[in-house]
């Protein structure tokens, strides 16, 4: 594949389980750990980082979780697109192509704000790339004479053409673009969320543990988040049973705990 | 008297381990951090383990309605003295935040001396909302004379009495929601107390008692009034020169800016018109609003209800030159011949969005296309970057303004089109072939649709 001036290379890191299964993952993903962050960056990074309280089982959940946060927060904003300054409502125009099932497409981009999908047509007939919500394949329409409708020209001069597709075929292109917006975006990232936290007591700890261990903030955040939703609506008995924490109090002593914040109970 | 023996300990194999025992004490808090205080010291009794854990935790939370028990003297004495022993007892140099959703009584001493407690241990954020059903209620003079506190939310249907003497020197962020204020005084008496103000908020106060509402802080960074009550006889003195971010929604009033607003990057400007306006009124108001609007026209980003401004002052926006402007957002129905004029105020703009309205097929001269201007509008030919059209209609006059933006339009970049409803309905399919087709005057033009 050839490479792009822009774009560094792709970096990868390599982990070791627990129980000794290798994880290879992009260095952007890792990034999501302090811990791999500064191991990397005090070049203890070689061969591999080993991470020794982490099952394979859980570390394959905890890279899941990096790599969608990953590819949620690289996009970029063209040049000279306001982004950060105009607080616009919904349906701003400073929003990015985004891939539809989070990997993330490294070969467009390009430099100096032309957006990846330029159409470029020969004699000025236009031609517009759809754009749909969510993943669902795009269709390029033909124009009437023939003329081939996308040419995507790429920053180092390297044009690649598309097929010419006739109405109605569908194709994916390497990048296809959401239509929607960064709120819409957000959305998609928390419905990642809460799914991702649906599981069993115990994998919730066990992930907390290892998020812990590799100082990911934001998914000790997310499963402090939820083991507080859990045990909110939970008796002190229910708690006890799910993360099985052993009672030591004697009957006295409970009871007097119980009565120096009565109201803790009501 | 003899200990009563230990409950059996139970023999741990692997899985029946303390599953939370591998985690430190930080993380536990951490999670008792997102619960309510009840809660989080309900958990105090779980093991000799978090016995005290919730002792270091920095914020008090206190609701009053997390009770099952029907509400009355004694539960509110209850409730009082839990709150009052979590601040006292907490072990921390200072408490971060006091947070209490009060629907008892108000003024009763115990609920009173549990804010004061706050108050004494140094608390940074303090966030009160008193509930709908109270009646009366007054706020202990302490919260006017914190050395500590930084954040300071109010909220609650009652006569917000600002004591003589104020002096709140961290102060930075203030909102006041819900509130009848008291007088001109009392909120001067207010302000002059947090000369560091950075960021007010009103929403929905009762403007009724208030003539004049002297808003002079100078370091104030962010301002908002969001459907002030009784305004429009209120004369709102502005004089802010560092503001940045200003947003006002709700009725006009007898705005006086002083200064032009130099630092504002972003102003949402959202009137609402009453229904019935006698035109006195309206002609009262004339001068102000444009002199309002004229004084935030070093402005960067706006959002404005372009409709009602229409209906108070047709053609006013036009008399304006937004010199800076770079981004704008219009809401509301409004006759979108008037687009031209509008980008003519906005040389610098490069992102517009805007809604198609209905207002169109409701134009007088019916739906005959209309000429839009040969001189092309300076933004369109030299700046404008982005357009969204909202809410769309696939009308003649509509199909024209495109042509026209997609003709002239030098450096768009990217034409979006929401609200074509389904993807395959003939309506989406039409209007999309058709605007594609149209010439574009910018090689790099992309156009997008959206179904919604």
């Amino acid at each position: 594949m050839p490479s792009y001036t822009e774009v560094t290379e792709k970096k990868m890191v390599v982990l070791r389980s627990s129980d000794q299964v290798i994880f290879e993952i992009d260095e952007s993903v890792a990034f999501h750990s302090q811990l791999i962050k500064n191991a990397i960056e005090d070049d203890c990074a070689e061969p591999a980082i080993h991470v020794p309280n982490v099952t394979s089982k859980i570390l394959a959940k905890v890279i899941e979780y990096c790599k969608r946060h990953a590819a949620a927060t690289t996009d970029k904003v063209p040049d000279g697109t306001l982004a950060t300054t105009d607080k616009v409502a919904d349906g701003t125009p400073a929003t990015t192509d985004k891939v539809a099932d989070g990997t993330l497409a490294t070969t467009d981009k390009v430099v100096d704000g032309t957006p990846a999908t330029t159409n470029k047509v020969a004699n000025g007939t236009p031609a517009t790339t759809n754009k749909v919500a969510n993943g669902i394949p795009t269709t390029t329409n033909k124009v009437a004479d023939g003329t081939p409708t996308t040419t995507n020209k790429v920053a180092d001069g390297t044009p690649y053409t598309t097929e010419k597709v006739s109405v109605g075929t569908t194709y994916t292109t390497e990048k296809v673009a959401v239509g929607t917006t960064d709120k819409v975006a957000d959305e998609d990232l928390k419905a990642f969320d809460a799914e991702f936290v649906k599981v069993d007591e115990s994998i919730l700890v066990e992930l907390m543990k290892a998020a812990n261990n590799l100082n990911i903030k934001c998914l000790v955040e997310l499963i402090c988040q939820t083991l507080a939703e859990a045990i909110k609506d939970m008796t002190v008995n229910e708690v006890r049973q799910a993360f099985k924490i052993e009672n030591d109090f004697t009957q006295q002593e409970e009871e007097e705990v119980q009565k120096e914040n009565a109201w803790a109970y009501e | 008297m003899a200990r009563a023996p230990k409950r059996a300990r139970k023999t741990p194999d692997d899985d029946g381990a303390d599953r939370l025992s591998d985690l430190p004490d930080g993380i536990l808090c951490h999670i008792l951090t997102f619960l309510d205080t009840k809660y989080a010291v309900a958990t105090c009794v779980l093991s000799t383990r978090w016995k005290d854990l919730f002792l270091s935790l920095p914020n008090i939370v206190l609701d009053d309605s997390l009770t099952r028990k029907r509400r009355n003297k004694k539960v509110l004495l209850e409730f009082a003295k839990f709150g009052l022993k979590q601040i006292m007892l907490r072990d921390v140099p200072h408490i971060n935040k006091f947070g209490l959703r009060c629907n008892f009584n108000f003024k009763d001493p115990a609920i009173q001396t549990l804010v004061c407690a706050a108050i004494w241990r140094n608390v940074k954020e303090v966030d009160i909302c008193v509930g709908k059903r109270v009646v009366t209620g007054i706020l202990p003079p302490e919260v006017f004379t914190s050395r500590t506190l930084v954040v300071l939310k109010l909220r609650g249907r009652v006569k917000l009495d600002v004591p003589e003497f104020v002096s709140l020197p961290k102060l930075k962020v203030m909102l006041l929601g819900d509130f009848i204020l008291a007088s001109d005084d009392s909120m001067r008496r207010l302000f002059r107390g947090c000369k560091l103000l950075e960021d007010l908020s009103m929403s929905k106060c009762n403007f009724w008692l208030v003539d004049v509402l002297d808003l002079s802080t100078p370091l104030l960074r962010k301002l908002s009034f969001s459907y002030p009550c009784s305004i429009v006889e209120t004369k709102l003195v502005i004089d802010t020169p560092n503001l940045e971010f200003f947003e006002y929604r709700g009725h006009t009033a007898k705005f006086n800016l002083v200064k032009k607003l130099k630092s504002l990057a972003r102003a949402e400007i959202y009137f609402v018109t009453a229904p019935k306006l006698k035109n006195s009124f309206v002609e009262d108001h004339r001068e102000n609003v444009s002199e309002f609007i004229n004084k935030l026209c070093g402005v960067k980003s706006l959002y404005l209800s372009i409709d009602s401004l229409e209906a108070m002052y047709p053609g006013c926006f036009s008399l304006y030159v937004f010199e800076t402007l770079t981004a704008l957002e219009l809401v509301g129905a409004f006759n979108l011949q008037i687009l031209p004029s509008i980008l003519e105020s906005a040389p610098q703009l490069e992102v517009l969005i805007i809604p198609i309205s209905w207002l169109i097929y409701h134009d007088a001269r019916g739906e005959a296309p209309y000429s839009l201007p040969e001189t092309v509008p300076v933004c369109l030919a030299k700046h404008l970057r982005n357009i969204k059209f909202k809410y769309f209609r696939a009308l003649e006059s509509v199909f024209q303004l495109v042509k026209y933006f997609l003709q002239n339009g030098k450096v768009m970049e990217r034409m979006i089109f929401s609200g074509l409803g389904p993807w395959d309905s003939d309506l989406s399919l039409s209007a999309r072939k058709k605007i594609s087709m149209f010439p574009r005057c910018s090689e790099t033009c992309e156009i997008v649709f959206e179904q919604y």
